[in-house]
């Protein structure tokens, strides 16, 4: 028997932090959920699985358009064509999306209701296998769901599905939280988790496993995604592969300066970096944040201009990229080589901006209030904008700008005193 | 920096001039020159010089643009520098030789001073110094800002150009910017996103209304099939009517041909084709037997040899050989020519070497000559060890020549004696620092602050005593003094009231009486006053006529007499009683104006009383303001003067306090300056005694510390550097180490001795003397090799000789050997011949062999031929033997018969076969009877009519079908595009593209953003910190420029918050700039420069101040204070003056100044 195992589709959410400029390569990721969804199709129908199971969110709240679920389901007749079913439950995200409960989905997708534990049975199998999940009913369950899952079916290999939190993973919304303990009494040889983002396998008896979304759709969403497929022999020994499904990967990489003296030192470092990372990425795009660190000569050069350093960056992933590069961010994040102590006590310009600084940043918030940070505030978005780096201007992003700020300041004045 | 010379080359008027301006102490030069004399033009040309001369010049009048050339020599403490500067836009400082330099070049003499900075303090005329000022009071560069300048770089541009960088990406005001802009475009992409979303009522409406579609189009395809198959059943009934008819006739004359054998299918084709092949059998049989025998006469007749083809492969290589049997005997001289010339020159390079000896001696040494590698290394060995050798024995001469000139040199230097203490001497006088300079620092300052003394003094008054005499002067407290002054004031205020108080009842008696006045004529005549004199008057002459009428107490005489008038008494009274009915009827009639004159004229009454008594209060306050006079006069008897009021003697005191706050400022630096003094000399006597105890005299007692001091350093220096060349001399003779060098030179000898030895045995292998020189035996070598190679081409030359020779008899052998075995008549012919004689006839021969197997070949085939013929006919016979036993008949003919009949019933059967087979497939029905049974149930007409109505159903069926497919296609086909629609996402993700877009942007605009406000409040800041000083001596210089009508200037704030630069007068009367006067406005503006160019000296470096006649509105008193200001800062910087004024010049001179003439015509010369 075989099965897919796969969660957190959402399905037509956007790629957020992508800017587009000349040479980034934008057609290539058009709306990559429902590629990254194609691929997890084709391969259960290359591979010939049993079933699909989606543990969880598979739509955003965020969308309200119904074309997502008419996507889906026409995916989905692909499926039942080849006669394989799928089992679904909804997460916190599809609990507050309209799309499923409006629209009913082919025969061959199968809803777990969300007033309580359904198990679904499948016994024409040569290995009868029982299904057991719950749906969120909205998109805060805060209730341990898998207590209340049924005991195994005897004979059967069971598996539960479910969006869980699993002991309160810390960067996730703790919804459904459980515990290591409660699965694995639960007697079930599978666990088919949805909501963390990353791939874990908690466990190998039984197996608990986390796929991580289908498709990385920011920064903080790096590496490859995917989802599982599971083999089980006639005997319930039990194999996993993990199928890519990224259309764009996400990556990070950092660009130690120490050893630079000037800013084309560090710029003569990124053509190796690129090359490897677009031979690494097997013919996909990679959405690339390039940190540059490190206490060097350059510091000052990088920094006087953080704009001008993203454009060349952006100029060599053009060159070097093979069209399959897409500079996401440009972090200067060097460090200078200067005595803080000495500056402040210097009785010069240099002095009184190193004091005012110290004194702001023991107390960044009312830059908030400063002529045209306080407008800017106020045009800002109001409506969310998915989960990752919304724009806020709180005192985090104030603090970080104040650093970022010295940073400039020290470079621009560093560079008149020696001019 | 300073300015030690100008070159006006080719400037303005100026045409090779040069102005020098030597060094002077104080730095202050005047140049003086007529009006035109090119004053103004030599300030523009020197801001040129250091920062480039403006694209539009006005100095290009008598020379063109590029020849236009202006240079100078600058100084700073440690270097000088000559340049000159062209007009242009790039690369314009050059060298005195006009080659290009850097511009940075000039970098470390400005310090960080640009154009603008120097216009702005340093290079002033009178409107400069006007505008600029102006300019610093708006703040636009205000001092705080000059001080950042003067740190070394200009902060203001760099929050100018960091305003502008955030500008660029946000403003409130504006959608356009970068973040506004991706705001925007994130807004109406969530719009778009809104608009496009698919609703879930929508999508079900779409599937509602595609059910419907589907089934209109289902139903209609379901009647259009049920009359389609009743249309079929009609069509196949009729198109079998034909076929069953048929059927029924074959089936007839079957019946009739039941008689006929079976015979096979092929039975008349088998008859057929056996009889053609037994006629075609006989024919060619007596054909082939003639073709056969012809055959064989034909061989006979062929020319064939076996002698031929015997030898036939000796023949060919004896033909083929031909061409190199006749060039080798063409070649074969030639070869032997060349062979023996390289002989002969291999016996001339042989005998180069060895003359004696023939040259097969050669050959002998080849062993030897095989060694040519070890020949040439110890060649290679011999040169480099003579070449060893040689320096060796150089190196050992030249170290012995130095050795004995070190020992020479060591002898005669003495070991003079250890400079130590006199070095510490020297560093502990050092640690005083440099007392020359801070005792002429201190005497300046003394010097200044006895002149300022003198002027305090000076400017004191009711004073012409000196400061001791002020000093010892005995004066009352400041508590007196103030205890007067608050008396003074008591009186002085109660006087002012009074005076105050007489002048408004003065005033209000003026505006009465003018009121009176007002009230006209008529009224004033009938006042309360007149109106009771006339009654009075009335009443009177009325007690006079009743007491002569009626009491009798009178005379008429008497009465008349008394009532003073000529008329008769009755008469006067009755004009009396007329006037006073007269005065009553007017105030009656004029009531309104009566009563307010008479109001006025008591107010003026009592205005007057009050008048009087005031009058009377002030003269009491005079006497107590002179008892009070009196009173202070004696507080100041010591004076010897009249004192001012108490609040001007309060101030005279201030003054004097400041006087002797001054002087014991003085005396303090007086005491510094002997401290200092004493100090140096103490420190001189130290290094004095210790160059004594060290053998130098140098120095004198009367000497300077500084001169000492640089005597000393002098002495220690040359002591050091010759203890330093003794201790060279001896490290220097230890290092020369001469035997080493000896056993060098030996080493040598011995390892050529050696050499020797392996070279003897080496020159007699090649046959040279063992002493041959490794030249010789180079060129022998050389030599040796030629032969070699001469020799070996010579015998190569040989074997192809020799293999030429052998191949012409191998040939000549071959061909007579071949014709004596063939054909003995062509032996008498020549090789050559005999081989083309042989070839032609064996190509002959073989032609003919090649004919005979040809037609053997062609007999062979035909005899097999003949063979088959005549089986055929024998299997043909036996065909149509077999054809006639099975149709029963004895000869060709009935056989022909039955085969006729038989193919007829064989045929009719199958028409009967296909036709019942076609229906039984068209109907698709195995039951042939059901098949005619249907088709004999229908008449052909009816069933013509019923297909007709149906095929019409049809039709409309099949419209009505292909509309519902169409609309379900289009309804599926908008459906397919629904689910395959991703717009929203698409504008979900524009959304999110946009907000990418505007996230690094607003990063960076906090990061600008902060950091100009935190630029603009750390300037605010140093400002506020540091602008105190300069203010303050900027305020200093104000009230001595103003000749203490200003006390200094102040900070106070303006209406819109912002601080404001204010003058403070004697008075303490605080006046904004614009009230002050055009002179007293100068004076401040060139307060502050002043004030900033000492904070400029002081903090970064000296510069020139050139000033360009700023002094022309100042009477001399006023230039004269500028000029010794001036004079003072240029102790610490150079300072230039340009003027047309003689007057300026003389007094100029007088402050200490230098002064230069500058003519256009002539040189100039500093007096």
């Amino acid at each position: 028997m075989k099965f897919i195992h796969a969660a957190d589709i959402h399905l037509d959410t956007p790629l957020q932090g992508l800017v587009h400029y000349a040479g980034a390569p934008v057609n290539e990721i058009r709306n990559a959920t429902r590629r990254a969804f194609e691929k997890l199709l084709d391969a259960a129908l290359t591979r010939q699985v049993d079933f699909v199971i989606i543990a969880g969110d598979l739509y955003d709240v965020g969308l309200k358009s119904f074309e997502s679920a008419l996507f889906f389901n026409r995916q989905m007749a692909r499926l039942k064509d080849a006669g394989i079913d799928v089992y679904l439950i909804h997460g916190n995200h599809d609990a507050a999306s309209k799309l499923i409960k409006q629209l009913r989905p082919p025969a061959n997708v199968h809803v777990f209701r969300s007033n309580e534990p359904q198990t679904f049975r499948r016994d024409v199998l040569q290995l009868p296998v029982a299904i057991h999940g719950q749906s969120f009913a909205t998109p805060e369950v805060t209730d341990d769901l898998a207590a209340k899952y049924p005991a195994p079916v005897s004979n059967a290999f069971n598996i539960g599905v479910l969006h869980t939190n699993l002991s309160g993973m810390s960067e996730h919304a703790n919804y459904a939280p459980c515990t290591l303990d409660t699965l694995k009494n639960k007697g079930y040889q599978y666990w088919a988790l949805g909501h963390v983002h990353n791939r874990q396998i908690f466990c190998s008896d039984p197996y608990i496993v986390f796929p991580g979304n289908i498709q990385g759709r920011h920064g903080k969403e790096p590496g490859e995604k995917g989802c599982e497929l599971v083999t089980v022999s006639d005997s319930g020994a039990i194999s996993i592969e993990t199928i890519p499904t990224s259309v764009l990967l996400w990556s990070e990489v950092e660009i130690d300066t120490s050893d630079c003296q000037t800013a084309d030192d560090v710029y003569d470092k990124l053509p190796a970096v690129f090359c490897k990372l677009v031979s690494e990425s097997h013919e996909r795009v990679t959405a690339l944040r390039v940190r540059i660190a490190g206490s060097s000569e350059a510091h000052t050069e990088l920094n006087r201009d953080p704009e001008a350093v993203r454009n060349e960056v952006m100029s060599l992933a053009s060159e070097f990229g093979n069209g399959l590069l897409w500079i996401e961010r440009v972090q200067v994040a060097t460090v200078p080589r200067i005595d803080r102590q000495a500056l402040l006590t210097r009785d010069d310009p240099v002095g009184e901006v190193m004091r005012a600084l110290t004194e702001l940043r023991k107390n960044p918030a009312p830059a908030a209030d400063w002529e045209g940070i306080a407008e800017l505030k106020k045009r800002l978005p109001q409506e969310g904008a998915g989960d990752a780096d919304p724009i806020v201007l709180d005192i985090r992003a104030l603090a970080t700008a104040i650093d970022e700020a010295e940073a400039l300041l020290l470079a621009r004045v560093s560079a008149l005193e020696t001019a | 920096m300073r300015i030690d010379r100008i070159d006006l080359i080719r400037y303005g008027h100026f045409f090779q001039r040069v102005i020098d301006i030597p060094r002077r102490q104080p730095d202050f030069f005047v140049i003086y020159g007529d009006n035109e004399a090119g004053k103004s033009t030599l300030l523009r040309g020197i801001s040129a010089l250091l920062f480039g001369v403006p694209s539009r010049t006005p100095d290009v009048h008598s020379c063109k643009g590029p020849e236009l050339r202006i240079g100078a020599t600058i100084s700073d403490s440690s270097a000088s520098f000559s340049f000159r500067r062209r007009k242009g836009t790039t690369a314009t400082l050059l060298s005195e030789s006009e080659a290009q330099i850097p511009e940075d070049t000039l970098t470390p003499f400005l310090r960080g001073l640009d154009r603008a900075r120097f216009e702005q303090f340093f290079g002033l005329d009178h409107i400069r110094l006007r505008e600029g000022g102006e300019e610093l009071l708006r703040g636009e560069g205000d001092i705080g800002s000059a001080l950042f300048q003067a740190a070394g770089f200009d902060l203001r541009k760099l929050l100018d150009a960091l305003d502008k960088e955030t500008a660029e990406l946000f403003s409130p005001r504006s959608k356009s910017r970068v973040i506004g802009s991706a705001l925007e475009e994130y807004k109406q992409a969530r719009a778009q996103v809104r608009r496009t979303s698919l609703s879930g009522a929508a999508v079900k409406e779409k599937q509602a209304e595609l059910e419907r579609a589907k089934a209109s189009r289902d139903a209609l395809n379901g009647e259009a099939d049920l009359l389609r198959e009743q249309l079929t059943k009609l069509h196949r009934i009729a198109g079998n009517k034909a076929d069953v008819a048929r059927l029924q006739e074959l089936r007839t004359a079957l019946a009739a041909l039941e008689w006929v054998p079976a015979l096979p299918a092929s039975a008349r084709r088998q008859r057929d084709e056996a009889v053609a092949d037994l006629t075609d059998a006989t024919a060619q049989i007596e054909s082939l037997t003639d073709q056969v025998a012809q055959r064989m006469e034909k061989i006979k007749a062929l020319p064939l040899s076996d002698a031929f083809k015997a030898h036939a492969r000796e023949i060919e290589a004896l033909n083929a050989g031909t061409q190199d049997y006749l060039r080798g005997i063409l070649d074969l001289p030639k070869r032997c020519d060349d062979r023996d010339k390289l002989m002969q020159r291999a016996d001339m390079e042989w005998r180069t070497i060895w003359p004696q000896r023939p040259v097969s001696d050669a050959e002998q040494l080849r062993s030897a000559y095989a060694r040519k590698t070890e020949i040439l290394a110890l060649i290679t060995e011999n040169a480099r060890l003579v070449v060893a050798l040689e320096k060796s024995e150089e190196s050992l001469r030249s170290d012995r020549d130095e050795h004995d000139r070190l020992s020479r040199e060591l002898a005669a230097s003495a070991e003079p004696r250890d400079p130590a203490t006199l070095l510490a001497s020297i560093e502990e006088s050092k640690r005083l620092g440099d007392t020359a300079e801070a005792t002429s620092r201190q005497q300046s300052e003394c010097k200044r602050m006895d002149a300022e003394i003198a002027r305090e003094l000076k400017t004191l008054s009711l004073w012409s005593g000196t400061h001791e005499d002020l000093e010892s002067l005995s004066i009352p407290m400041l508590s007196t003094v103030e205890q007067y002054a608050r008396d003074w004031e008591e009186l002085a205020d109660r006087r002012r009231d009074l005076s105050a108080r007489e002048s408004s009842v003065v005033v209000s008696i003026r505006e009465k009486q003018a009121e009176l006045d007002r009230l006209g004529l008529q009224v004033s005549t009938a006042g309360e006053k007149e109106l009771a004199e006339a009654r009075d008057r009335r009443n009177h002459l009325w007690e006079l006529i009743r007491a002569f009428a009626f009491e009798m107490k009178l005379t008429r005489e008497a009465a008349q007499k008394e009532a003073g008038s000529r008329d008769p008494l009755p008469e006067v009274f009755a004009q009396q009683l007329l006037r006073s009915d007269e005065i009553a009827d007017l105030r009656f009639s004029n009531a309104k104006d009566v009563a307010i004159h008479d109001r006025v004229v008591k107010e003026i009454a009592s205005a007057n009383a009050e008048q009087q008594s005031v009058r009377a209060e002030a003269s009491s306050i005079d006497a107590d303001f002179n008892d009070l006079r009196r009173r202070w006069r004696t507080e100041w008897r010591s004076l010897a003067a009249d004192p001012l009021s108490p609040a001007e003697m309060k101030e005279w005191m201030a003054r004097r306090q400041k006087i002797l706050d001054k002087l014991e400022q003085r005396r303090s630096k007086e005491k510094d300056l002997q401290l200092i003094g004493e100090r140096a000399a103490v420190a001189a006597a130290g290094i004095r005694a210790r160059l004594c105890d060290i053998g130098c005299n140098a120095v004198k007692e009367t000497d300077s510390l500084s001169v000492v001091q640089s005597v000393a350093e002098a002495f220690a220096k040359q002591i050091e550097e010759q203890r330093r060349t003794i201790r060279d001399l001896r490290r220097t003779l230890q290092l020369i180490d001469l035997h080493t060098q000896e056993a060098n030179v030996n080493d040598c000898k011995t390892r050529l001795s050696e050499w020797a030895e392996r070279w003897s045995p080496l020159m007699t292998g090649l046959l040279l003397p063992t002493v041959a020189t490794p030249e010789r035996a180079s060129t022998a070598l050389d030599v040796l090799e030629k032969v070699f190679m001469l020799l070996e081409k010579a015998n190569d030359l040989q074997h192809r000789i020799d293999r030429i020779g052998e191949n012409i008899s191998q040939f000549e052998a071959d061909a007579a050997r071949l014709a004596a075995a063939i054909d003995s008549s062509l032996t008498t012919l020549k090789p050559q011949q005999i081989a083309t004689s042989l070839q032609e006839r064996l190509i002959e021969t073989g032609k003919a062999e090649t004919r005979r197997t040809e037609l053997e070949n062609q007999n062979t085939s035909d005899e097999a031929n003949v063979a088959s013929c005549r089986a055929k006919a024998q299997a043909a016979t036996a065909t149509l033997q077999r054809l006639m036993e099975l149709a029963k008949c004895e000869d060709n003919q009935r056989l022909e018969v039955v085969i006729a009949a038989a193919e007829e019933k064989a045929e009719k059967q199958e028409a009967y076969n296909r036709i019942a087979a076609g229906l039984v497939e068209r109907n698709a029905i195995a039951d042939l009877q059901h098949i005619e049974e249907e088709a004999s149930a229908y008449e052909l007409d009816s069933l013509r009519n019923e297909v007709t109505r149906h095929e019409e159903r049809q039709k409309e069926l099949q419209d009505q079908a292909f509309k519902a497919g169409a609309e379900y296609g289009r309804l599926q086909q908008e459906y397919e595009r629904l689910e395959g629609s991703e717009d929203a996402a698409l504008q979900a993700q524009t959304a999110e593209d946009a907000l990418a877009k505007a996230r690094p942007a607003i990063a960076q605009y906090l990061r600008l953003r902060i950091a100009a406000e935190v630029l603009q409040r750390a300037m605010d800041s140093y400002r506020e910190k540091h602008q105190g000083p300069v203010l303050t001596r900027a305020s200093e210089l104000f009230s001595r420029l103003t000749l203490g009508e200003h006390d200094g200037l102040t900070t106070t704030f303006g209406d819109d918050d912002k601080p404001v630069l204010v003058a403070v007068r004697k008075n303490k009367e605080q006046v904004e700039v614009a009230g002050l006067s055009d002179g007293a406005r100068d004076q401040l503006y060139f307060a502050l420069r002043l004030a900033a160019i000492e904070d400029h000296v002081t903090r970064v470096a000296p510069c020139p101040v050139i000033l360009d006649d700023i002094l022309i509105h100042s009477d001399d008193l006023r230039a004269t204070t500028a000029l010794q200001v001036l004079a003072e800062i240029a102790q610490r910087t150079q300072v230039l003056l340009f003027t047309h004024h003689s007057r300026l010049a003389d007094l100029g001179s007088k402050a200490g100044a230098s002064v230069i003439h500058l003519q256009l015509s002539a040189a100039t010369a500093v007096a």
